[in-house]
């Protein structure tokens, strides 16, 4: 309870909010995750923790905040190109069918500190029920294990 | 009272008392973190039981809410500030301050056993009685409800509600352990777990604690309770954001610290209005990760404070500029 | 400066060690010197990252890799194992940080068996134990619900006279198939015990596990780690003349006389300096390299070859498991099997028994890990949701894990090396080279394997078996028990054959491992010694 949170030497103790419109790019990319993969879950339900996530980020390395601002400015440049959809089916599957034009090396930054994490934490959020299973490597949620309850996770049926 | 109005009433009367216990923590997380730890090891234990307990006296009352089909609010305009008179007619107000021998007193007196708040409680009890009396008052959303999986660090259980009885025996746990407990409130010197808030105090007051053979209504005899009031950081009491500088450093950590209370509260809502997982995150980034912020502020002195007194987390609810939603 | 014990080491052992002396004794005098530093536990930001990115956060706990052309890397293998030579690595074994390598140990608590204390008795090979199973079963007990551990108390496949703390967890949905092979070929299985905290009565600032499923880094600290605990003493209970020093690497064990140790020399690896403690005892909790090495620096008139050493063999015998992933595949998985733990929750350890004993008892793990890849990662690489439906509910992978005993033998050892790592200890030099016949059982082992797979629906990888590792967080031996000094390094008491007040408590000092994982005895040994310390006042 009373260890010190870790944090970046050149975090301060709280970071400074990410810019409104950097966040709301960030928060429709998180979003686009459920559209391009069908997801049912709500992602409303998660809006507090991805800030909460965002917040960490930055402070265990502030260097998440010009990721966040990078990824932001590459989506909007794309989606001038053409439209968001297509910057969101660019950076998540790699398809290129409106020939958009962009850095590869801010796309491999934007995919691997950004886009990538995104789908990470959302999986582990509770997405990763839309596949079947009801506990997941990184699910914080899925309670303890009660004796006169049924388990956090599927159970093998019949054995002894 | 038509049926309508005693249901208002009700759900009325069950957010105060998740504001009553919300509004315990800050100070008695307070009083926590203000001992040096050099010493009174043993009633900072105590202590931090309570408090922890508190929170889950604020489990319970939600849990009830939510099952009679309320909603649980918590925001900007009741977020409780300090000094606080923490119901009607109690004189005495709750202070964000350091550990100390009038701080024990007041929180005695805030777990006093047969008080208003006691009466208070049955009344909730009487009311969920006679409106279920006929079937149909508890309506909420089972979705809603909280499990015992978030609650580990003290004594008892979160119960979820779906009926009265359940109902009874969730509210039973705030009614024995904590404020306004009464009339025969839990003694059990020999599991201080099980025992009322104010017996606990009281060892701390008294600087000794019960046997299981003492009169409760007696101060207690047995082993000695050692506590030195004078390991405390000097904190000041029921500080303000404005007390700190912009710019300096306990305004940036009170800054820090609020955001994060703001945020945690922020989760704590969403967990009591349909999504209880969101619940730890609320205690595992809000609460765990706002300790050593606190600890930082009281060990940083106040700039020419002419007391020497050092800072104190304000607990008020700060949102950021992109922080609306 | 003087101390009443001085332990070296801050893993589970010291902290078992410090609990038991210190509720005897609150006002001992104990002073514990860690080489590594701390690692930050339960922060809820470093657990994000984690998740996100499936890095460990903290890679200067591990070793580096043995050197190779194009990097420096630690430590030495000389000599060859009968496998690739650079299978025995210490690399991501052994964590060297403040509570030890239960930083990132998987939390599995096997008891041993009554006829592992028996293996020369029983089959000629090794050594007995000075003391049998019921001696140890007691401090069983209490090392697992000081570690918290979540088991099957009906479970009577090896004796207990206490209930487990937590009861098990239920076995997970990719039991089933496995489990049900199993009972067709007339194989036994059984619920895995593990440390991972459950739900009682009694509260505790430890949570119990939610099964977050990142157990390397569980932010619930519901896995024990033993600096979350070492913390406990130094935070809420009153034991004023504990002390703890990180970044403390103990050089040598000074002697006054032949029998009797005065302290130790130890280098604060911040400053380089030299620094005296002088201790009534010292006990060398340093797991099972360090602590031999140590005592083999410790040379003087009266040790020249190292403290306890005077029969060779300090540093000798060196065992571990080899640990074995034998592969194959469900030609489909209709019902979404997936990987829903980060802890298996089935073991048969239907051939660790007497009978398998001359040959190499062994267990079977079942470790969840079907389907290759996680819902997140299949994403990542891009797949869209019908290919990952395909992926999860075509063919999938399947593998079953095995550690099996194998035997010491007196040319397998560890010695310094005249370097120092990166947190300023001397390397070590690893001479090993496995038996042909550990070998052939690990083959064997496959051919079991190959008829559960088989019985599953499923196929055996042909490349099998592969040794995953030589799991050096298992290793063994190196300073070991025996009744009579010639054959070994400590008593049956742990105390160093012809010393008054120096001990070895780690895995080291088992004549032999069984064919399981060795925290849960390692825990036992610490109380019992605390007990023997407290006695003997």
């Amino acid at each position: 309870m009373f260890d010190s949170k870790a944090r970046h030497p050149l975090s301060p103790p709280t970071p400074d909010p990410l810019p409104h419109l950097v966040y709301e790019s960030m928060w429709d990319l998180f979003v686009a995750i459920g559209d391009l993969w069908q997801l049912t879950d709500d992602p409303q339900q998660y809006r507090l923790r991805f800030r909460t996530f965002l917040e960490n980020r930055i402070s265990l390395d502030p260097l998440y905040a010009s990721y966040y601002l990078g990824a932001a400015t590459m989506i909007a440049e794309l989606a001038a190109q053409a439209d968001v959809n297509a910057a969101y089916v660019l950076i998540f599957f790699n398809l290129n069918p409106k020939n958009l034009e962009y850095s590869e090396d801010m796309m491999t930054v934007i995919r691997d500190h950004v886009a990538f994490e995104f789908i990470s934490r959302r999986a582990a959020l509770g997405s990763f029920a839309n596949f079947g299973a009801k506990a997941y490597q990184g699910y914080m949620a899925a309670g303890a294990n009660f004796p006169d309850q049924p388990a956090p996770y599927r159970t093998a049926e019949g054995l002894k | 009272m038509a049926n309508e109005d005693k249901r208002a009433t009700l759900l009325t009367r069950l957010q105060t008392a998740i504001e009553l216990e919300w509004s315990t923590i800050p100070p008695y997380m307070v009083a926590v973190l203000s001992m040096k730890l050099t010493a009174n090891r043993q009633a900072a234990n105590l202590l931090r039981g309570v408090m922890m307990e508190e929170m889950l006296h604020l489990a319970l009352v939600a849990n009830v809410l939510n099952a009679v089909g309320g909603t649980v609010h918590i925001g900007p305009d009741n977020v409780p500030s300090y000094p606080r008179r923490l119901f009607e007619g109690r004189d005495v107000p709750v202070n964000l301050a350091p550990f100390s021998a009038e701080n024990v007193a007041t929180f005695m007196k805030i777990e006093e056993p047969e008080t208003s708040i006691g009466a208070f409680y049955r009344s909730i009890v009487a009311l969920l009685e006679e409106l279920d009396a006929g079937g149909g008052l508890f309506t909420g959303d089972p979705a809603r409800q909280l499990y015992d999986d978030y609650y580990w660090g003290a004594g008892n259980k979160i119960i979820p509600v779906q009926d009265l009885d359940s109902a009874k025996k969730a509210l039973s746990i705030v009614m024995d352990k904590g404020e306004g407990a009464g009339p025969h409130p839990p003694f059990t010197p020999d599991d201080q777990l099980q025992m009322a808030h104010y017996y606990r105090f009281a060892e701390i007051h008294y600087q000794r604690l019960y046997r299981p053979t003492d009169d409760p209504a007696k101060p207690p005899t047995g082993e000695a309770l050692p506590i030195d009031y004078s390991e405390v950081h000097p904190i000041k009491v029921n500080p303000k954001a404005a007390d700190y500088a912009p710019g300096t450093k306990l305004a940036r950590l009170n800054d820090a610290f609020n955001s994060r209370y703001t945020m945690m509260l922020r989760q704590l809502l969403q967990a009591l209005t349909g999504t209880p997982k969101v619940l730890y995150t609320a205690i595992m980034n809000g609460m765990h990760g706002s300790t050593s912020g606190a600890l930082e502020m009281m060990t940083t002195p106040i700039p020419g404070d002419p007391a020497g007194r050092t800072g104190c987390p304000t607990f008020e609810w700060l949102d950021k500029a992109s922080a609306k939603s | 400066m003087k101390v009443d014990t001085l332990i070296i080491g801050s893993g589970v052992v010291a902290t078992a060690l410090t609990k038991r002396l210190l509720e005897h004794t609150p006002h001992m005098s104990i002073l514990i010197l860690e080489a590594g530093h701390r690692i930050k536990t339960k922060d809820f930001g470093i657990w994000e990252a984690f998740q996100v990115t499936g890095n460990w956060p903290f890679p200067k706990i591990y070793d580096l890799p043995y050197p190779e052309r194009n990097s420096a890397g630690e430590n030495r293998l000389i000599g060859e194992s009968t496998q690739d030579p650079a299978a025995f690595t210490l690399y991501q074994g052994r964590a060297l940080a403040y509570g030890g390598s239960t930083n990132v140990w998987g939390g599995w608590t096997f008891r041993r068996k009554p006829e592992d204390f028996y293996l020369k008795t029983n089959t000629g090979q090794g050594l007995d134990w000075p003391f049998d199973y019921d001696a140890l079963e007691p401090y069983y007990c209490q090392a697992e619900d000081y570690l918290a551990v979540s088991g099957d108390s009906k479970d009577t496949s090896v004796p207990r006279s206490r209930p487990y703390p937590f009861h098990e967890f239920p076995y997970s949905y990719v039991d089933q198939p496995v489990a049900r092979a199993m009972e067709r070929l007339g194989i036994s299985y059984a619920h895995l015990p593990i440390a991972r905290r459950g739900v009682s009565k009694v509260p505790s600032t430890h949570a119990p596990c939610q099964v977050t499923g990142t157990c390397d880094y569980c932010p619930f600290g519901a896995r024990f780690v033993a600096c979350d605990y070492m913390d406990d003493f130094r935070r809420w209970n009153d034991y004023p003349n504990l002390d703890i020093k990180l970044g403390a690497v103990v050089m040598t064990i000074r002697m006054a006389t032949k029998r009797r140790a005065a302290g130790v020399v130890y280098k604060e690896t911040a400053t380089g300096e030299m620094i005296n403690v002088d201790a009534d005892r010292v006990i060398v909790a340093a797991g099972t390299f360090e602590s031999p090495k140590l005592l083999l620096r410790s040379t003087s008139k009266e040790w020249p070859d190292g403290i306890g050493n005077d029969t060779d063999n300090v540093g000798r015998y060196l065992i571990t498991h080899p640990y074995m992933i034998y592969a194959g595949s469900l030609p489909d998985n209709p019902e979404k099997m997936q990987w829903e733990l980060n802890f298996p929750t089935m073991v048969s350890r239907y051939f660790d028994t007497q009978e398998e004993q001359a040959k190499g008892k062994y267990v079977l793990v079942n470790a969840p890990n079907i389907v290759a890849q996680s819902v997140g990662q299949m994403m990542i690489n891009g797949w869209d949701h019908a290919k990952i439906d395909r992926a999860i509910t075509g063919a999938v992978p399947i593998s079953l894990h095995s550690m099996v005993e194998i035997f010491g033998r007196h040319e397998n050892r560890v010695t310094n090396y005249h370097k120092l790592n990166h947190l300023g200890m001397p390397e070590a030099s690893i001479y090993f080279k496995c038996d042909p016949e550990a070998m052939q059982r690990i083959q064997e082992i496959g051919g079991v394997v190959k008829r559960i797979f088989e019985a599953m629906g499923g196929t055996y990888e042909a490349e099998n078996p592969s040794v995953n590792s030589w799991r050096c967080d298992h290793a063994a031996s190196t300073c070991r028990m025996s009744k009579d000094p010639k054959d070994g390094v400590v008593d049956g008491d742990l105390r160093i054959h012809g010393t008054d007040n120096l001990y070895v408590c780690s895995n080291a000092v088992y004549p032999n491992l069984g064919a399981i994982n060795p925290t849960d005895t390692v825990t036992a040994l610490a109380f019992r010694l605390g007990d023997h310390l407290n006695a003997a006042g």
